[in-house]
């Protein structure tokens, strides 16, 4: 509030109805607290009015590099992952057969073979060979 | 996102915003059809990462935001300030009261292009989030989004920036040595 004669409602309501503000309104909108807020807020939010041209959209996109595919994965080559895997299973068939019990019963035989295809079919899948994805 | 088509039309519908934003945040016209194909072509680049419609808009918002800054920098390095005598900076268009005598315009002129030079001496972030929130209307969740920062830290942003604005504008602090 200032003491210059404006009264800030009517300011205030004039700047909300977009009238034309004189020199000492505006000088009035400076000093004033309160219609400096309201004049800060109306002025940031009036979008600037940009002209765009009509034919951008078309332009840009006549401009845009062709289309690539998307890139494969650039992935190391996993030899030594196989390499190991493939040991570890042959460990355990080695054991599998040759060692004595308890790993030479049934059960053992069993558990024994469904790790050693589990192990070689992830090393498989995961290995530099497999092309499936 | 497939094929050049439904791109032109996601620019038809993003260019305002594109637009509006780059200008109010570099302060000027110039160039600017230049830095919003750049900022549509940065988008295109990193479309394959995208699913849903809600994360390419945060994309689009911080790929603007980002190529604004660039420009901005390189203005900065170029001249101190930008002047409301320049007729690239379209100040006059802006006005909420444009039209009336001569005295009316100037005095208005005068204001916003003390806004703008405020705006200009904020940090990169608060003129980011006082754009964003005020001319385009986002939601603190999306700015904090955008932003890549804490909702209460945008608020924060907000709370300074506008502050700050207004304490330049009532103390006419925001003058520019090579103008007026």
């Amino acid at each position: 509030m200032r003491d210059d004669g404006l009264n800030c409602e009517a300011l205030e309501r004039a700047l909300h109805e977009g009238r034309k503000l004189t020199t000492p309104e505006f000088a009035h909108v400076e000093g004033c607290d309160e219609c400096m807020d309201v004049w800060l807020t109306l002025a940031l939010e009036a979008k600037p009015e940009v002209a765009v041209p009509a034919d951008f959209a078309a332009r840009v996109a006549g401009a845009l590099p062709a289309h690539q595919p998307r890139r494969q994965r650039a992935r190391a080559p996993r030899h030594w992952g196989l390499a190991t895997a493939m040991a570890v299973v042959t460990v355990l068939l080695i054991v599998c057969f040759t060692a004595s019990a308890p790993a030479n019963n049934w059960v053992g035989l069993v558990f024994l073979s469904v790790v050693a295809t589990e192990i070689a079919g992830l090393a498989l899948w995961l290995g530099p060979g497999w092309t499936g994805r | 996102m497939h094929g050049d088509a439904q791109f032109e039309d996601v620019i038809r519908e993003h260019q305002g915003f594109v637009f509006r934003t780059l200008v109010r945040l570099t302060g000027s016209r110039e160039h600017v059809e230049d830095l919003a194909q750049e900022v549509f072509l940065r988008l295109y680049r990193g479309l394959e990462s995208f699913r849903g419609d809600a994360k390419m808009t945060t994309y689009l918002y911080r790929i603007t935001l980002n190529v604004a800054q660039d420009e901005w920098k390189r203005r900065k390095k170029e001249q101190a300030c930008t002047s409301f005598d320049d007729p690239d900076a379209g100040w006059e268009e802006r006005l909420p009261n444009a039209g009336g005598d001569a005295e009316q315009i100037l005095s208005g002129k005068q204001m916003m292009a003390g806004l703008e030079r405020a705006l200009g001496e904020l940090s990169e972030v608060e003129r980011q989030a006082i754009v964003m929130f005020h001319q385009e209307e986002l939601t603190y969740e999306k700015i904090a989004e955008v932003l890549s920062l804490p909702l209460n830290t945008v608020r924060t942003h907000l709370h300074r920036g506008r502050k700050r604005l207004k304490e330049r504008l009532q103390e006419g602090r925001s003058t520019c040595a090579t103008t007026v």
